[in-house]
């Protein structure tokens, strides 16, 4: 970088020289222009190329796609619809927004299968042109990243430092905690100041960037009322976000782990809590389908015998009404692959039938 | 000397403290918070344009989150220096932010004191604003303490003429209990008075866990004035919601009283029994209000297209 500040200066002082010159003599007018435009031009190439060789906090690479990121939350997660108002909406806000007051926190709840991740990377991909490859976003599980306990004097630095330089980096960039509820609250406590109302921390402006946390924490809650509202008969499109606000903040706070008792939550600065619900019978056929199309076997998904076969080998709750998935979509693409091969000696048994 | 005040803040004549705008401020931007305007705009009043001040004037800022005490100082700040945050003279600690690490204690009350010297050095008119006391450890606010005393001069610099401002969560509990004692009995917010909050503001500042706890700063009287930050009631919440509207260039929705209720209903109020106060203040406003404006968009354009095709 200071490099580069001295080839400016240096361009700069050629510049001023020659018009100087030129002005004294009063011949030489173009010499400065020339000089100044082929700099110019030097600048822009060096930037460009730059830009194509590694990334760049700019477009192409980094460019939020509002239509696509609706496009894909709708087509490719089912049963989710308080996520799909929560998640689009807010992220569209904060990123038009061209003052916000601080970044974009976001607490993902939900049982395991239910797509936390995958939105999460569906925000990644429509953000960034490289996705989750991308320097901007920043993946870090709790229980990969900080393993050791003994240590967490030494993460907390490390996490400071890696938030603070992808920022610098990017203004835009996209912090995902997986598991957050094993997060060390020392590590939360070293989070918190960036998450919070502040022009400016250590000279880094935050209030661009978006975090995200992910956890299991009142999952068991989340499915309480949705199981409630399933028994009474009322479609689940009916659900809204505040029923489940005011659980998770009480669950999140109170249970143990993670966010227990932790700043963020009694300081207000976690934006939204968003629920993810646990997936119902018809939307894991939907993901069953996708799946399908996925591996080019679109003929396969009308094949409702075939379809029965895969969701009758995974797990329902309650046992009574069976009614929710307990693996979500999680393992549907394993079974579903384990339902394709075992068709093959059905085939072969056809052509036993011809040959008889 | 000019022409360098032209370019790089100076502690000058071009910094000037505007009363009427600091005033002008408040009124317009913040809400419910009638104790903070008049002792915070009086007491930096009175200790700006007096010459021969004694001591530094110090402010201790208590309340829950939201309520505006972050916001206050920037418009404080704002009012005084023409390049407000940014300027030199203008020092933010966050307790967990700059000083995170207990093990480094040592290196970080040398840093403390070296900064504050530094800063008043360059300009009397320094402002001092420590974010999260109840998180500083009591060694840091020891470092502090000689700055804020009685002294013609403290290692060779003037400190009479700085501001220093704390602010923390302690005590939030007892403002919201003063203020719904007083609710419940019916009379008007603003008929609570300083008096009615200082005394119990003092005792919790000086006995709860952490911060302030037990310090000579306390004990000493050297902190000029606690002001208390009241917790917000719908109507002040629905201010702050009609202010983010306007600026966000939705004045036809600041009128809508269904939209305004949408919003208010999405966030926490206390207590569980009547539910006056925003547990968030004024947080998560912004959040909540552009989501809904976003929902709405959505709204409307589906209804539309069903409208068209029937």
């Amino acid at each position: 970088m200071k490099l580069d500040y001295v080839l400016l200066l240096l361009f700069h002082l050629c510049f001023v020289n020659t018009e100087l010159i030129s002005v004294i003599t009063g011949k030489i007018k173009d010499s400065g222009t020339t000089i100044a435009i082929s700099a110019g031009a030097f600048w822009g190439l060096k930037d460009r190329l730059k830009c194509y060789l590694y990334e760049c906090c700019h477009e192409p690479d980094v460019n939020f796609n509002y239509h696509t990121l609706d496009a894909d939350i709708a087509n490719l997660l089912f049963g989710q619809h308080l996520v799909k108002d929560v998640v689009v909406n807010s992220i569209k806000s904060h990123w038009y927004n061209e003052n916000p007051r601080k970044p974009l926190v976001l607490s993902f709840h939900g049982y395991t299968g239910s797509g936390k991740n995958y939105v999460a990377e569906i925000i990644a991909n429509n953000t960034f042109r490289l996705g989750l490859r991308s320097t901007f976003v920043q993946h870090i599980v709790a229980t990969n990243d900080f393993p050791d306990k003994n240590k967490l004097e030494e993460y907390q630095v490390e996490l400071r430092n890696r938030i603070l330089t992808t920022v610098q980096k990017c203004q835009r960039s996209i912090f995902i905690f997986d598991e957050a509820d094993k997060l060390p609250e020392q590590l939360l406590g070293a989070i918190k100041p960036f998450l919070d109302y502040y022009s400016t921390i250590s000279g880094v402006d935050f209030r661009r960037s978006i975090f995200i946390l992910l956890s299991n924490k009142g999952g068991g809650e989340i499915a309480r009322i949705t199981k409630e509202q399933y028994e009474s008969g009322y479609p689940r499109e009916q659900l809204r976000l505040e029923a489940f606000e005011r659980e998770l903040m009480n669950f999140s706070y109170n249970e143990k782990g993670g966010l227990q008792m932790s700043e963020l939550i009694s300081n207000h600065l976690i934006d939204h809590f968003v629920p993810f619900l646990p997936l119902q019978r018809e939307h894991v056929r939907s993901c069953v389908g996708a799946y399908l199309r996925k591996r080019g076997r679109g003929d396969l998904v009308s094949n409702v015998d075939f379809v029965e076969r895969v969701l009758n080998s995974l797990q329902y709750f309650p046992e009574s009404s069976k009614a929710f998935s307990s693996s979500g979509c999680k393992r549907v693409d394993a079974k579903t692959d384990l339902e394709m091969a075992k068709i093959r000696p059905l085939l072969s048994s056809v052509h036993f039938d011809d040959e008889l | 000397m000019f022409l360098k005040c032209l370019f790089y803040t100076c502690c000058g004549e071009t910094d000037i403290f505007n009363y009427h705008a600091l005033y002008k401020d408040f009124d317009n931007k913040i809400f419910g918070q009638h104790l903070m305007a008049e002792s915070v705009v009086h007491s930096i009043k009175s200790h700006w344009h007096n010459e021969h001040s004694q001591k530094p004037l110090v402010l201790s800022f208590h309340g829950g989150t939201g309520t505006g005490k972050n916001y206050v100082t920037e418009i404080i700040v704002n009012n005084t220096y023409r390049s407000g945050m940014h300027s030199p003279f203008v020092n933010y600690f966050v307790a967990t932010n700059n000083f995170p690490n207990k093990k480094y204690i040592e290196d970080y009350k040398l840093e403390l004191k070296d900064q504050l010297i530094r800063s008043a050095r360059r300009c009397q008119r320094s402002i001092f604003i420590f974010d999260e006391t109840d998180k500083l450890q009591s060694e840091l606010i020891q470092v502090i303490k000689p700055f804020l005393d009685y002294y013609p001069a403290v290692f060779g610099v003037d400190f009479r003429k700085t501001i220093f401002i704390f602010l923390s969560n302690k005590g939030s509990k007892e403002i919201a209990n003063i203020a719904l004692e007083h609710h419940e009995n019916g009379k008007i917010r603003s008929q609570l008075e300083l008096k009615h909050f200082e005394r119990t503001l003092m005792l919790s500042a000086f006995n709860e866990e952490g911060g302030l706890r037990n310090t000579d700063m306390i004990s000493n009287q050297l902190i000029d004035h606690f002001i208390p930050f009241l917790p917000l009631s719908k109507f002040y919440v629905s201010q702050c919601i009609q202010v983010h509207l306007r600026k966000r260039g939705r004045h036809d929705l600041a009128k809508d009283g269904e939209f305004m209720q949408r919003v208010l209903d999405s966030l926490e109020f206390f207590p569980e029994s009547s539910k006056i106060f925003s547990s968030s203040g004024c947080k998560r406003v912004n959040a909540k209000t552009d989501l809904e404006i976003s929902k709405m968009g959505f709204s409307l354009n589906s209804k539309k297209e069903f409208n068209d095709e029937l």
